[in-house]
């Protein structure tokens, strides 16, 4: 066997003893697309330093653990108060829970009453593979697109569906939390989040990656969102896994004509982070917006990739990702825009800017443009370094200490990502999180 | 309550302070005038501790003590304060919070309780009067996006929240039109008080028609050529600088 085959070998033990506990179910659709997923990423394989996409992102740890998978939902029951502290200072909203990688109804909470909006998880719904919202997303095939959403789909059990029906504004947010429980060491999950928002719809879409414990596990989540004609979503997606954790997660969004995405990316967790992002702007007149923070330290590995696919003309995106990076922590960031030949009077900016506040922190930072439309507009800049030595100074020369002028000017750093979250709830949790990193642990701001 | 006795100060090398006598008693107005070049803007910086620039030779002393030992934050908390002639555009910190943070920090080093956000509000609305500030610029990050006028009203306006005992105005005349000098201006004429002091640096005897100092000095090639009183700036808007050259 081949030396990178040899990585595969627990995945195809785990699809054994899954396909096993199915009775009767491996010739459902669903498990059709499971099989077709999993012979994509067999036939694929993990990836590796030698293909573009990770050529900075070293996930050889990843790949040498040995996880435990779970097929069948927790025993241990979790009650309201252990999931406390991820719920935002008690933000008023819609929420799905999920417990290591299964929807847990009995902490969840849902306006059954609300007609306009279906809420529910895989495991609830009944056929579910006969339901408009699940043909929609068959048809995108994102297994194909990467080994990792290859991988999820293999093994999907159970994730969030959303649909918000047409002519409909959803006010108050939509929380799907995904919690590792740690019950047992090197779990693996693979949540799958479906969220469809219809034509002249509004919603916003919080998702977020917490652990109760500090071992090692591993997220490997895939979420696909629709956003139908004239269609606004505002998605916050928030990874504050356990430092030891593994975190894999893509995000696929496909936009119809005068659809509006807008999406902030926290990332603060995980020992390696790696999160795709692309939206396809497929119709006239969309507008993607792509914000991130990220926030690393010790030996951190955050990486981020997007992808802004211009398939038509007059659409704008706008991406801005700010970065902070300490102690040995390593970034990378890759923002590749697509302007096909068709896709005339588009208008991209992009910018990354990262900070180095220590002498062995490192960013990899790749903008990637391809436009073949000759009347476009597209920007991007990258900017890495330290804080500017003349804001310092500023600052000191009205009284306020070095290190604490620093911390003034790295959180008004990230302040620009965070001022554009949507719900107030998530910015002041975002704002507590940056604060306690910046003063309790004394190494950040060097 | 400032006395220079032979600042010799460089930047990467370059001396450009080659021997700066100047003594600051408290309740005076002095202006220090000369080309580009001279050495003004360095002397402001050095004095606010801007950490690009070495001394090389002599002392500085602000109220008995050695004002060079100090960091650029003591030097505020003690009351010294620079009105930048480039004020740094901060995006993420809104002037507000800063200039209460920046009023804390004076007053923990004093001893004293923090302020009260109701009167740190009222104390906000009086001083913007006093330099006419936009109240929306209050809100606003700091000197982002704010016009050349805007910023130099601001340093002024930071001036007045942090009341310092000795002020240094570096070129805060330099793109103003004439009713915003008069603005800036009326600013300081407020604000002094036989417990401060204030040095002027300028390279146009203009502002000196609107703060109307006690002592003049003309710095030259990195040092004072000439001292006098107010009437030495009259002198050097008719002559000019050439005649330093001869």
């Amino acid at each position: 066997m081949k030396q990178e085959n040899i990585h595969l070998e627990q995945y195809i033990t785990h699809f054994d003893q899954f396909e096993h506990l199915l009775n009767g179910q491996k010739d459902s659709p669903l498990h059709q697309l499971r099989r077709k997923a999993f012979d994509r990423f067999l036939s694929v394989g993990f990836p590796n330093r030698r293909q573009e996409e990770w050529r900075f992102t070293n996930i050889n740890p990843l790949l040498e653990a040995k996880f435990q998978p779970k097929f069948q939902s927790s025993e241990k029951k979790l009650a309201a108060g252990d999931i406390k502290a991820f719920l935002y200072d008690d933000l008023s909203a819609t929420q799905l829970v999920f417990i290591d990688g299964y929807f847990a109804p009995q902490l969840s909470l849902r306006e059954e009453t609300e007609k306009d909006l279906i809420i529910t998880s895989f495991s609830q719904i009944k056929n579910w593979q006969d339901s408009d919202i699940f043909s929609i997303f068959m048809d995108y095939e994102t297994y194909k697109e990467d080994a990792f959403t290859a991988l999820n789909t293999a093994f999907l059990l159970d994730g969030a569906v959303i649909k918000v029906k047409d002519n409909t504004a959803i006010d108050r947010p939509i929380h799907l939390l995904h919690i590792t429980t740690n019950e047992h060491p090197d779990q693996v999950t693979y949540p799958r989040n479906m969220v469809f928002i219809g034509r002249n719809s509004q919603a916003t879409i919080l998702e977020s990656y917490f652990s109760l414990g500090g071992n090692r596990y591993f997220t490997n989540t895939v979420t696909e969102i629709h956003v139908s004609e004239n269609g606004n979503l505002n998605h916050i997606r928030l990874q504050n896994e356990s430092i030891a954790a593994f975190h894999i997660g893509s995000v696929y969004v496909d936009q119809k004509p005068n659809s509006h995405y807008f999406s902030s990316s926290i990332t603060f967790g995980a020992a390696i982070s790696r999160i795709n992002i692309s939206a396809r702007l497929d119709g006239q007149g969309c507008e993607a917006t792509l914000n991130g923070l990220y926030m690393g330290h010790g030996n951190q590995l955050i990486d981020n990739h997007t992808f802004i696919d211009h398939a038509n003309p007059h659409c704008n995106s706008y991406e801005s990702y700010q970065g902070i990076l300490t102690d040995q922590a390593h970034g990378v960031f890759s923002g590749k825009i697509l302007v096909r030949p068709d896709a005339q009077k588009t208008d991209a900016k992009q910018s990354n800017n990262c900070l180095l506040l220590s002498d062995e922190a490192q960013i990899n930072s790749k903008p990637m443009l391809e436009i073949y439309a000759d009347d476009v507009r597209c920007t991007h800049g990258a900017t890495v370094g330290q804080l500017n030595e003349d804001a310092i100074f500023y600052l000191r020369s009205r009284g306020i200490a070095e290190q604490q002028a620093k911390n003034i000017l790295t959180y008004a750093f990230a302040e620009q990502v965070i001022e554009g979250i949507a719900v107030k709830e998530v910015r002041e949790y975002v704002d507590k999180i940056l604060l306690a990193r910046l003063s309790e642990d004394i190494n950040f701001v060097k | 309550m400032l006395e220079i006795k032979n600042l010799h100060a460089t930047i990467e090398g370059n001396e450009i302070l080659k021997g700066i006598d100047l003594q600051v008693n408290v309740g005076e107005i002095h202006a220090i005038m000369g080309p580009n070049g001279s050495g003004k803007s360095t002397l402001a910086n050095v004095l606010a501790g801007k950490e690009d620039y070495e001394v090389q030779q002599g002392s500085v002393l602000y109220e008995g003590q050695d004002l060079l030992e100090m960091s650029p934050e003591d030097r505020a908390r003690h009351g010294l304060f620079l009105a930048f002639q480039y004020p740094v555009e901060i995006p993420g910190v809104s002037n507000s919070y800063f200039l209460k943070t920046a009023l804390n920090e004076k007053r923990k080093f004093q001893g004293l309780e923090e302020i009260d956000a109701a009167d740190f509000l009222i104390l906000l609305k009086q001083k913007a009067k006093i330099v006419e500030m936009d109240q929306a610029l209050l809100n606003r990050p700091l000197n982002e996006g704010f016009s050349g006028g805007e910023k130099k009203r601001n340093e002024i306006f930071q001036m007045a929240i942090l009341d310092p005992k000795l002020a240094i105005l570096d070129e805060t005349d330099s793109g103003l039109d004439i009713d915003a000098l008069k603005i800036v201006a009326n600013g300081v004429n407020s604000l002094r008080s036989s417990q401060n002091a204030f040095i002027v640096v300028t390279h146009y005897q203009r502002l000196l028609q609107y703060i109307v100092p006690d002592f003049v000095h003309v710095l030259y090639n990195g040092k004072i050529v000439r001292s006098g009183g107010k009437e030495l700036a009259y002198e050097l808007e008719e002559k000019g600088y050439d005649w330093l050259k001869e």
